[in-house]
């Protein structure tokens, strides 16, 4: 299981990549995240609908409602163009940590190491 | 049976009043629990299962609350609503206003005595905040006044320290020379008595230590406001003077002062050159008139090659900035080229700031000062006695917690946030707290002229700095201040009570931590704050009336002193005293050379058979025959001077007991006929005297040698008879005016001049006294407060306890008993506190009374009584009532 830690720092990447292919409600992005982490995300959803809130007043998300059969209608997210800029940040971020940890734990971390300390 | 409609209605109400969701969230919400719900149904779920287990998933109310708080404002910036939630906000604060003038109106007894108590606790920190700012201000008016610094020499070997204000005349044109950093160097040198004036037909005497001789630099040093033609030459010539503007009015009355004359002591004629300003109140030394140095020593001026001879304050103007401790460095090389080995081993010399002088004084400072121990020990009564108030505040507001636990839980229900009753019960504190700042503030106004005459002085609005709109600045934000800090706790107990909790009553549970055990410990510190406060001020009096009452070793009543200030008066005292004994309302006169209570000088003596460089420090006095019989002085061996042995002038002395023991001699008899060694000077000890105090008993008992020399008096003093004082009076003024006509008399009281040695012990004592009833008072407020409460809440419990058979003696002592228990362990911790505290002040003084254990039980029983008297009335009352009265309101 994921920590709550990791989590809350993943999140923002997370909504904005599932948002990515296409509109979505709060269920669907809850029930996506649960399904590609393989029931190892434990978020509570509480920190969903406020961080959905605070990316539509960045401007990187946009909200419109749909009625639904019963109950009250459904509040769908896309992307803005903004938002996709805002992903591609996101995602060559994530990648620069992606990377650096992989260099650390596949043991090729210290030869960098000690060709840079040779060089200089 | 499981109703998943109504469970999400009744899940829903929970957000429907919190400002943080809007309409559109709560549907957001609610849509995500119904997806939930039905996507779990579809999984094989039941409805209760599937909705318990996604509101689990969903997080708690106060987590969802928290979260949401965090973009509240982005979404009110988002959708242009900022405006509409600040309006919506100050709305709210009128509301809370509104209820807080409802809250106040109908609980009068709560209002009274919080504003009142607090208003008290603001007057006493104001005021002492007024004298703190008179106290530090002194000195502060000379232009230049941070670069002024006194020159103070130490003494000090491993037996004493004497820190000595006084330095001799070379000091200053040595110091010229050898420090060129020195801006200006001046000095300058009191009259000591009172300095008879002559112009025309007015005569006037100065009071003592108002004529002052000064270098003509004292201009350069001090901002004295001089007018004249140049104030660099204004004292430069002997027998010039200037005069303050109030002294030159009452020689000179309308007429211009420049250039005409006064006639100093029927001697010496002065020409006035300048005049300044009167100097105010809040300077450590104070003249009214200045007369050029070169007057001194009957014009012949200072003895600039004498380093022995100490009356000189020497002061320095040093460049702006200058770090005064470089040049303190250069010291000691200094008095290695000027002073003698032999004279230096002890001696040390520093400078000390001008403005530290008033509240750090040294011996010999000219006029009684400041201390920063009583500043030091006002400030902490003060601040302790706000302490109580505001005590009184959280007591009170947690005590009442539960009668409005009401009002609150229906806040809580139909929405409020806990920020919310926070803001509430602040808003509420400040206001109060503003409402008694203002009364308090009035209340320091009608008492700062009490105060003024109490401590006998006069504040000035310059003294407190900043103009208007700083005060009142600073009051407001005092007063925002201390409401928060007394309304904090209760906002914070009232605002984490749930609903539930508040509705079943806060105030009933009593575990650790709770508000009633917080009570309780307030009431301990208010109470032993109190009984520390009764402790010092039964102390504080004691020494006083222990230094005014007891045996001085001399008797001051009935005695009348007598300035002699010229030769013409000190030659009439012999048939003066002679025509007053033959009146009968007087029974003995004395000459002196020093008035008791005003101390001595001192001189080293030893004996002829010790080396050269032993010596004994003693101090001196010259005095004439029937001496002993006008002050009642014991003889304890030998005899006193006579006129049957005219040979005393020049080789007899007396000595007192304490000399005795100087000497080494084991006994008194021991002491008869031995020589003592002055200079190279020999007397033949006469008689020995039982030592008695001639300086104020804040000072040790001092050897004293005394000499029979009456032309040298400057004292006649006159001992009357029983109960014809008056008598007396009106009939040495007679006398006196034929012998002396041209020296008014002036005239002073033995007694009175002792009593004033001790008053600034006086004044400490009353302001002590005051605070102290002050304090007492505001923690009985309190405890009245909480009492009326306590009764209040537990109504029902006396009811039945009656309607069971308890009598209402019982329920009295029920009452009390709490009370009584809470300021007993008040007592036990104040006694250590007040003894330590009480033990390290009397270490101030070498003669003191003791701290008498019945002090301590007094102050205790005194506390309990005084308490109990404030809750006693409502015991008392709470005794008397019918149970079915208390009963029926179930």
């Amino acid at each position: 299981m994921l920590s709550k830690r990791l989590i809350s720092a993943a999140l923002r990447p997370l909504i904005l990549s599932l948002l990515a292919d296409g509109p979505k409600y709060g269920f669907q992005i809850t029930y996506s995240a649960k399904i590609l982490a393989d029931n190892q995300v434990n978020w509570s959803n509480s920190k969903l609908y406020p961080l959905l809130h605070k990316l539509e007043h960045e401007g990187l998300v946009e909200a419109f409602w749909r009625p639904s059969k019963s109950g009250p209608d459904r509040k769908y997210y896309r992307l803005t163009s903004d938002g996709f800029g805002a992903l591609e940040t996101e995602k060559s971020e994530w990648r620069e940590v992606q990377r650096i940890f992989s260099l650390l734990w596949d043991g090729s971390a210290d030869s960098i190491l000690v060709d840079h300390l040779a060089k200089s | 049976m499981f109703d998943l409609e109504k469970a999400i209605a009744t899940w829903r109400h929970q957000f429907i009043y919190n400002r943080l969701f809007d309409n559109r969230d709560v549907d957001e919400l609610e849509r995500h629990v119904r997806d939930h719900v039905e996507f779990l149904i579809g999984r094989g779920s039941s409805e209760e299962d599937a909705f318990r287990h996604t509101i689990n998933e969903l997080g708690e109310y106060s987590e969802t609350e928290s979260e949401y708080r965090k973009v509240f404002w982005s979404k009110l910036r988002y959708q242009n609503h900022i405006t509409e939630e600040v309006f919506w906000n100050l709305s709210m604060l009128k509301n809370y206003l509104k209820v807080t003038v409802r809250t106040l109106a109908r609980n009068r007894t709560y209002s009274i005595i919080n504003i009142a108590g607090l208003a008290v606790g603001i007057a006493c920190c104001l005021l002492t905040f007024l004298i703190v700012r008179h106290e530090m201000s002194y000195d502060r008016y000379h232009e230049r006044a941070d670069d002024i610094y006194r020159l103070n020499v130490n003494w000090q070997s491993p037996e004493f320290v004497f820190e000595n204000a006084i330095t001799s005349a070379p000091f200053a044109p040595a110091f010229e020379e050898a420090f060129p950093a020195i801006e200006a160097i001046t000095r300058i040198t009191a009259s000591g008595e009172k300095v008879l004036l002559r112009n025309g037909d007015t005569r006037l005497y100065t009071d003592n230590n108002r004529f002052v001789y000064a270098d003509p630099s004292i201009f350069e040093v001090f901002s004295l406001g001089f007018e004249g033609a140049d104030s660099a030459t204004a004292l430069a010539a002997p027998y010039t003077m200037v005069l303050t503007r109030s002294m030159a009015k009452n020689i000179f009355g309308d007429q211009s002062p420049m250039g005409q004359t006064v006639r100093v002591d029927d001697t010496y004629d002065y020409e006035v050159t300048g005049l300044i300003d009167d100097v105010p109140d809040n300077s450590h030394m104070h003249f009214d008139i200045l007369v050029s140095m070169a007057s001194f020593n009957g014009g012949s001026g200072p003895t600039n090659q004498n380093w022995d001879n100490n009356p000189y304050f020497t002061y320095l103007l040093l460049p702006q900035h200058y770090d005064h401790t470089l040049l303190e460095a250069q010291f000691p090389d200094f008095l290695e080229r000027n002073i003698e080995e032999d004279n230096r081993e002890w001696m040390s010399i520093l400078l000390q700031p001008l403005t530290e002088i008033h509240l750090n004084p040294k011996g010999n400072d000219l006029e009684p000062s400041g201390s920063e121990t009583y500043v030091t020990i006002l400030w902490i009564i003060a601040l302790a006695i706000l302490t109580i108030a505001c005590f009184n505040f959280v007591n009170l507001a947690t005590a009442r917690s539960m009668t409005r636990s009401k009002e609150i839980s229906m806040r809580k229900v139909v929405g409020a946030a806990r920020s919310q009753i926070r803001v509430q019960f602040l808003t509420e504190s400040v206001l109060i707290s503003f409402l008694a700042t203002v009364i308090g503030s009035m209340l320091t106004i009608a008492v700062l002229p009490v105060v003024e005459s109490m401590l006998n002085i006069t504040i000035t609005p310059g003294e407190i700095g900043g103009g208007l709109g700083v005060v009142i600045l600073s009051l407001v934000s005092g007063a925002m201040i201390l409401g928060i800090v007394a309304g904090l706790y209760p906002a914070f107990i009232m605002a984490r009570m749930s609903p539930l909790r508040l509705v079943k009553g806060p105030g009933k549970s009593s575990s650790r931590g709770s508000p009633n055990s917080l009570r309780s410990v307030l009431v301990v510190f208010q109470f032993a704050v109190s009984v520390i406060l009764i402790i010092a001020t039964i102390v504080v009096f004691r020494q006083i009336n222990y230094m005014t009452s007891t045996d001085l070793g001399l008797n001051t009543s009935q005695v009348i002193a007598i300035p002699l200030r010229s030769e013409s008066t000190r030659a009439s005292a012999p048939v003066m005293k002679d025509e007053l004994v033959r009146l009968g309302s007087v029974q003995h006169a004395a000459v002196a050379l020093r008035k008791p209570g005003t101390g001595a000088w001192g001189s080293e003596y030893s004996l002829p058979e010790w080396d050269d460089n032993d010596r004994v420090s003693m101090k001196f006095n010259s005095i004439g025959y029937d001496y002993l019989e006008t002050l009642e002085i014991d003889l304890l061996s030998g005899r006193f001077f006579s006129e049957d042995f005219p040979s005393d002038v020049e080789s007899g002395v007396l000595i007192n007991l304490e000399a005795v023991t100087e000497f080494g001699w084991q006994t008194t008899d021991e002491a008869i006929g031995k020589e003592i060694k002055r200079g190279g000077l020999f007397r033949t000890v006469l008689g020995v005297t039982n030592n008695y105090h001639f300086q104020s008993m804040s000072v040790e008992m001092q050897p004293m040698v005394m000499y029979l020399a009456p032309e040298t008096s400057n004292y006649l003093l006159i001992k009357t008879a029983d109960g014809r004082t008056q008598e007396a009076v009106s009939e040495l003024v007679p006398i006196w005016n034929r012998l002396n006509p041209e020296w008014p008399i002036s005239y002073s009281f033995l007694d009175r001049d002792y009593e004033a040695l001790y008053e600034k012990e006086a004044r400490f004592s009353q302001m002590f006294s005051a605070l102290t009833l002050l304090a007492l008072f505001i923690a009985c407020m309190g405890l009245f407060g909480l009492a009326s409460f306590s009764l209040e809440s537990r109504t029902n419990e006396l009811g039945i306890r009656k309607a069971l058979g308890a009598t209402g003696g019982n329920i009295a002592l029920l009452l009390t008993t709490d009370i009584a228990r809470l300021i007993l362990i008040a007592n036990f911790i104040a006694w250590p506190i007040a003894y330590y505290g009480a033990n390290q002040w009397l270490q101030n003084y070498p003669f003191r009374t003791d701290i008498e254990y019945w002090i301590f039980g007094m102050a205790g029983i005194g506390a309990v009584l005084i308490a109990l008297a404030s809750t006693g009335w409502q015991a008392w009352q709470a005794s008397r009532t019918n149970p079915v009265d208390s009963l029926r309101r179930e």
